[in-house]
């Protein structure tokens, strides 16, 4: 995985896909010393949580140089210079300074299960095992009362300090009655501005906590929202994505362990430095979309060469997100790896326009970067009008080949 | 007295009044507080949108939901008489990834929900949670080389599945396994596959000196190897490589028949009850599902051998869970090498659009059957009914007619209430999806 990382560093230094412009020696200067003064303040707290990154390292038989190439592939990710690749190793060591309490609201406990699940042996999830989770309501071995109690120490003990990561949706029909929790039968909106009101920041982890999710499908049953749509005044991230690349959570917890801040968002508020580009823009099958070569049924001789997934209904070019680089599982593989387009599993109301193998002329689908800052929506239109030439090129194809032409659904 | 406790976290949430006389636990009720409205939303959506709706219903067993899906909408075309035929290549593929999410699953639940709560029980210091790592994270390796992403992948399609591994894939897939195999061999079981495989009875299984007869010993030292027995009434639904379909009660076998389950909402706030979860039956009957189920179905001699003497009983459930993970391994390196990577992936059945039947998909997804029901119109899905496998387990009854697990939790000492209810593994995101 640091490899694909380490295509980010390339990426993002060629000029025609920066996706943000370099801000400057002086602006980075006046960064890594304020990032330096900010961890040695960090130091001097006591510890949260009693994981030292050396010993969870050392146990799974990593070495420093191990990590090293993690802190530097990190930095990449992060957008940042290589300067700042020994603050980062050192970000992730204070790492268990920083307090997280984790809330799970309406959901399938799939990102703590992505979070979890891929705990052992890479040096991302061993970091997130030292983060201090100093409440999380689906691993806490404590029950009822004793939970309760728990987490109304840890809001005050660190009171202003915590970041609070939410996943989940909140249903607000019915009263919220569609999700209550504790003993005292909190709804989950409750429960949510409570538990945040005290947060340094709130990180939405997944696309329910963001927008609402797979709960909020029509006709939305429970009025599922996302976190954005209830806090107000509370700095907040979101990580969207179904189910969020833990990689994303690490970066977004180093980020804030670095800088004392919330990362650059865009207007969904997700860090840029992963949601800044787009899936088709690093897709490894982007070189058969330029060439006009598509799947056109599954399991056809498309399919079995990896051709692009566009007809199919692939949305990656919609999709802002770092997937095609990062991958999943460990960078084992991704849904276009196995010949599934993207879903758009990132994006708001995934579920109800950009769902499954709808070709996205018939996905009622508004221009894919609408709201999103100019950089971004200028990169995009440049790569739309490939994929106009790509179609293009294609049609002729299909033509001369005889083929029915792609009419939507099949 | 009645003691108020919210005993279960993992996968949303539960909550368990219990009832406590005597220092006896005299009644147990079990509610559900959360609810999404799945089947709601799947209504009037395209077929495929399922495909990749169902499997987030919950984030643990999503791909066993994937599953059932799939053969739902396969069902409907056979109803419609325009039946499927998929690869061998392509289901052996699909029976692949489902039973790698069983062993996460398997090992997970054994390692941060058994060894936390049987803990406070045990005199000696019991195994790492962090043993559950490493396995689970290979086991979602491999699951993702053919999958995708774990969780929540969609790559099954009615016809076949949209992966089309080659020899690479392959071998990745057998070398990982190989690793998973260590670490099982080397810290649960303490022997090798083939020596364990070869063992038949609790005492040789006691024996060993891997963390699954650690557990299994410091279960009869603290006397807990006799509680949580339940209705000893065991169910299977799900065709699979390893088990077929079975209804079994007092050792004896039968035949089951789809169309005899039923659910039942009486409890549900909609019928002015307590619980978002519908209890599910067969002929009105409450059934326990899941591994000590299948392995009853299977035969198998090990747990028939540990059922033999303890009935249905908590050391039954855990042994069978664990033992299944290791069949699960053993078919899965089978199926793995016996792939004919020559075959299609898919086949294209006839357009979706032009499908109007009524389906059944079902699987045995961890803790039990699964069970999708579809009705489409012209490719688009009119009614949708899921039924989850903690829908059997964690049915709530009546005190004369309880359901398994509170069958199990009735007349056990408060102190074991925790270990008894968590053995039955609950999951409710799905039970009330
Ligand atoms: S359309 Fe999809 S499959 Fe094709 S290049 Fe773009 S992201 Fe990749």
């Amino acid at each position: 995985m640091n490899e694909r990382r380490e295509v980010l560093s390339t990426m993002f230094s060629t000029k025609d896909s920066q996706v943000m412009t370099n801000k400057g020696q002086d602006y980075y200067d006046a960064l890594w010393q304020k990032c330096r003064a900010r961890l040695d303040e960090l130091k001097k707290l006591p510890i949260a949580s009693s994981n030292s990154i050396d010993e969870v390292l050392s146990s799974e038989g990593y070495t420093r140089r191990d990590f090293m190439k993690w802190a530097s592939a990190t930095t990449a990710m992060l957008m940042l210079p290589a300067s700042f690749t020994p603050l980062v190793a050192e970000a992730a060591e204070v790492m268990n300074r920083v307090p997280v309490i984790w809330l799970e609201l309406q959901d399938c406990a799939g990102n703590s299960e992505a979070l979890l699940r891929s705990d052992g042996p890479t040096i991302d999830e061993l970091i997130l095992d030292v983060i201090s989770l100093e409440f999380h309501e689906t691993i806490m071995a404590a029950a009822g009362h004793q939970a309760e109690k728990q987490l109304e120490e840890a809001m005050e003990h660190f009171h202003g300090k915590y970041l609070c990561f939410v996943e989940g949706a909140i249903p607000r029909a019915m009263n919220g009655q569609y999700g209550t929790i504790g003993p005292k039968g909190e709804t989950f909106e409750e429960h949510l501005v409570r538990v945040s009101a005290g947060a340094a920041a709130v990180v939405a982890v997944g696309s329910c906590a963001t927008y609402g999710g797979i709960p909020a499908a029509a006709p939305n049953p429970t009025g599922a929202v996302g976190v954005m749509d209830i806090l107000n005044g509370k700095p907040i991230i979101n990580i969207p994505a179904c189910p969020a690349n833990p990689a994303n959570m690490v970066g977004v917890v180093i980020h804030y362990v670095l800088s004392g801040q919330v990362p650059e968002l865009d207007s969904l508020l997700r860090p840029k430095f992963a949601f800044g580009y787009r899936i088709h823009d690093n897709c490894e099958r982007r070189a058969h979309f330029d060439a006009g070569e598509f799947v056109e049924e599954w399991g056809d001789e498309g399919a079995k060469n990896n051709f692009c997934l566009y007809k199919m209904g692939c949305k990656g070019p919609m999709t802002f997100n770092n997937c095609s680089i990062v991958r999943y599982n460990e960078g084992v593989n991704w849904p276009i790896g196995v010949g599934r387009g993207c879903i758009g599993c990132s994006e708001p109301d995934f579920w109800d326009k950009y769902a499954y193998e709808r070709p996205m002329a018939d996905a009622k689908i508004k221009a894919p970067t609408g709201g999103v800052e100019k950089t971004v929506d200028e990169f995009g239109l440049g790569v739309l009008t490939a994929t106009a030439v790509g179609i293009g090129i294609h049609a002729v194809a299909s033509a001369v080949a005889g083929k029915k032409s792609d009419n939507g659904e099949a | 007295m009645i003691r108020k406790e919210i005993v279960e976290r993992i996968e949303g949430e539960a909550r368990v009044d219990y009832e406590i006389e005597e220092d006896k636990i005299a009644f147990a009720q079990i509610s559900f507080p959360h609810f999404r409205g799945m089947e709601r939303i799947l209504e009037g959506a395209p077929a495929h949108d399922a495909l990749m709706i169902t499997p987030r219903i919950c984030g643990i067993c999503g791909h066993a939901h994937l599953m059932a899906a799939v053969r739902a909408i396969e069902s409907a075309y056979a109803a419609a008489g325009s039946p499927i035929f998929i690869t061998p290549k392509a289901h052996a593929l699909r029976e692949i990834t489902l039973y790698l999410e069983l062993v996460q699953n398997h090992i997970k639940w054994f390692y941060l929900t058994v060894i936390p709560a049987l803990q406070p029980l045990c005199t000696e210091t019991l195994p790492k949670t962090s043993g559950a790592f490493a396995p689970v994270a290979l086991s979602n390796r491999i699951l993702a080389l053919f999958a995708g992403q774990a969780p929540h992948s969609a790559y099954a399609i009615p016809g076949g599945v949209t992966c089309d591994p080659s020899e690479l894939e392959q071998n990745q897939a057998l070398g990982m396994l190989e690793e998973l195999e260590k670490l099982l061999v080397s810290d649960l079981l303490g022997t090798n596959i083939a020596a364990y495989m070869e063992i038949q009875n609790l005492e040789a299984l006691t024996a060993l000196s891997g963390d699954f007869s650690y557990i299994i010993n410091e279960m009869e030292k603290n006397g807990l190897q006799g509680i949580g027995q339940s209705h000893d009434r065991f169910l299977v639904l799900g065709e699979h490589t390893l088990v077929s379909p079975a209804k079994i009660t007092h050792t004896t076998l039968r035949m089951v028949d789809n169309d005899k389950v039923s659910e039942d909402d009486t409890n549900t706030f909609a019928k002015g009850g307590f619980t978002y979860g519908k209890n599910a039956l067969y002929k009105g009957m409450f059934f326990e599902t899941g591994p000590m189920a299948r392995a009853m179905a299977r035969l198998d001699p090990l747990i028939k051998n540990i059922h033999r003497r303890h009935k249905d009983a908590l050391i039954t459930r855990i042994a069978a869970r664990v033992h299944e993970t290791v069949l699960l391994i053993t078919e899965i390196r089978r199926l793995l090498r016996s792939l004919d990577l020559e075959q299609e992936s898919f086949r294209a059945p006839m357009p979706i659009s032009r499908l109007s039947a009524e389906g059944v998909g079902i699987v045995e997804a961890p803790r039990g059957p699964l069970i999708h029901r579809v009705k489409l119109k012209s490719g688009i899905i009119e009614r949708y009914d899921i039924i989850t496998p903690t829908q059997w387990n964690l049915a709530h009854g009546t005190r004369e007619n309880p359901g398994p697990a509170q069958r199990a939790l009735m007349g056990a000492n408060p102190h074991h209430s925790d270990i008894i209810f968590r053995s039955f593994d609950v999951c409710s995101v799905c039970t009330t999806h």
